[in-house]
């Protein structure tokens, strides 16, 4: 099971490949902005999971759940969106609902997060 | 015996603040100060007597009689009582002022009978009736009141000039000429942001800016650094000040040109991406 991991701020990133790698026992893959992201998912075997940050510059997160929507491989791609935003806000939940491109997001992570609740959720989301 | 063969000095003490008055007539002299200047009705008003008998030693029986008088002079009060001096004799004698007596000014007149004959002689005071609300003279409480309001508006005047300056203080802008140019203007914006937060709702934007990711400030809001991608904390300030402070969060560079309004656009993109989705 390969994971993609995909934000702007390396520190996250490698913060978050780190813990799946070591702790988790994943396969990780990283990319640094939202083209890079859908560059590496075309590229490659479709990955188990994405983990998602949602404000990067030119192509956010959202923008990227959009253009994963639109393609009938990568829409299959299960999403875990993690984000300084209020992901697990009332608004954005009823959003998920609410608005077709959000439809790959399986699952929110707010930041700051906890390694294991980065790994539950992993686990829950990959499991399911 | 007669009248002139007794010298007799009536002191009668009313109230601490009248003015002492004293006459003289023939023999008898007689003379005040008072103990204290204002009653209430219902009250005791207390008069200091004093009685000197210059008769050569014999005691004498003399009667002191006390009148209140109003300010048109009708007699309001009236009460006697016999005295027995041999040389000297000092008393305090206590009069009740009437109930129901109307505030104004009073006069205690007090005279010395001796043998039948009343000595042309008199003591008088003055003194104030006035009531109480609580234990307190209306004029006091009227005069703490005059004290407490102005106290008030000077407190509410200096308070203001305080916060006034302490406002002008904060909103003197950061100066970041030592940032590189390319991250000096998210500096600005975000410092500026907190700077107009904190002219509002005071320290508090301090606090809530401090709880952004990826920011550090100091206690004045100067940014010290930006860990993260400044688009981002630049919105999530913005989205945490109206989610917390309830007001309309605004922005702008402090030279507003093609240049800023390029690298601000990140910005306005990451604002609109929460306008849509989380509000």
């Amino acid at each position: 099971m390969k994971i993609l991991v995909v934000d702007n701020d390396k520190n996250t990133a490698e913060t978050i490949r780190l813990a799946l790698t070591t702790r988790g026992g994943y396969e990780v893959d990283v990319a640094y902005g939202g083209k890079e992201a859908l560059e590496k998912m075309k590229a490659t075997e479709p990955y188990g999971l994405l983990v998602l940050d949602i404000m990067m510059p030119e192509l956010s997160g959202i923008d990227v759940c959009r253009l994963m929507a639109q393609d009938e491989k990568l829409k299959r791609i299960p999403v875990l969106m993690v984000s300084a935003l209020p992901v697990s806000s009332k608004s954005f939940r009823e959003s998920l609902g609410k608005f077709d491109e959000l439809q790959v997001v399986k699952d929110i992570l707010e930041k700051p997060f906890s390694l294991e609740d980065l790994l539950g959720k992993v686990k829950a989301v990959i499991g399911s | 015996m007669t009248v002139c063969s007794v010298l007799a000095i009536l002191l009668i003490m009313l109230g601490y603040r009248t003015p002492a008055r004293a006459q003289e007539s023939g023999v008898v002299k007689t003379s005040s100060e008072g103990l204290i200047s204002r009653v209430a009705p219902g009250e005791f008003l207390p008069i200091s007597v004093s009685l000197m008998n210059f008769g050569g030693g014999r005691k004498v029986d003399v009667v002191v009689n006390y009148k209140i008088l109003n300010s048109n002079n009708v007699e309001v009060l009236k009460d006697s009582e016999t005295v027995a001096v041999e040389t000297t004799a000092s008393f305090v004698k206590t009069i009740q002022v009437p109930y129901g007596l109307p505030p104004g000014m009073y006069t205690v007149v007090s005279s010395v009978v001796y043998e039948g004959q009343e000595v042309p002689a008199t003591s008088q005071f003055q003194f104030t009736v006035e009531e109480k609300i609580a234990g307190i003279f209306v004029s006091q409480l009227i005069i703490y009141g005059i004290i407490i309001v102005a106290v008030g508006i000077v407190f509410a005047v200096v308070s203001r000039l305080i916060v006034k300056r302490r406002r002008a203080n904060r909103s003197v802008p950061h100066e970041y000429s030592d940032i590189p140019a390319p991250e000096r203007l998210f500096y600005e914006i975000i410092s500026d942001t907190i700077m107009q937060m904190r002219y509002r709702v005071g320290d508090r934007a301090i606090a809530i800016a401090r709880s952004v990711d990826g920011l550090v400030i100091d206690e004045e809001g100067r940014v010290l650094k930006i860990n993260k991608d400044p688009a981002e904390i630049a919105a999530l300030l913005i989205l945490k000040y109206e989610n917390s402070l309830g007001e309309k969060v605004s922005f702008a560079p402090r030279k507003a040109n093609e240049e800023a309004r390029r690298r601000l656009a990140p910005v306005d993109e990451n604002l609109a991406l929460i306008k849509k989705y989380f509000k």
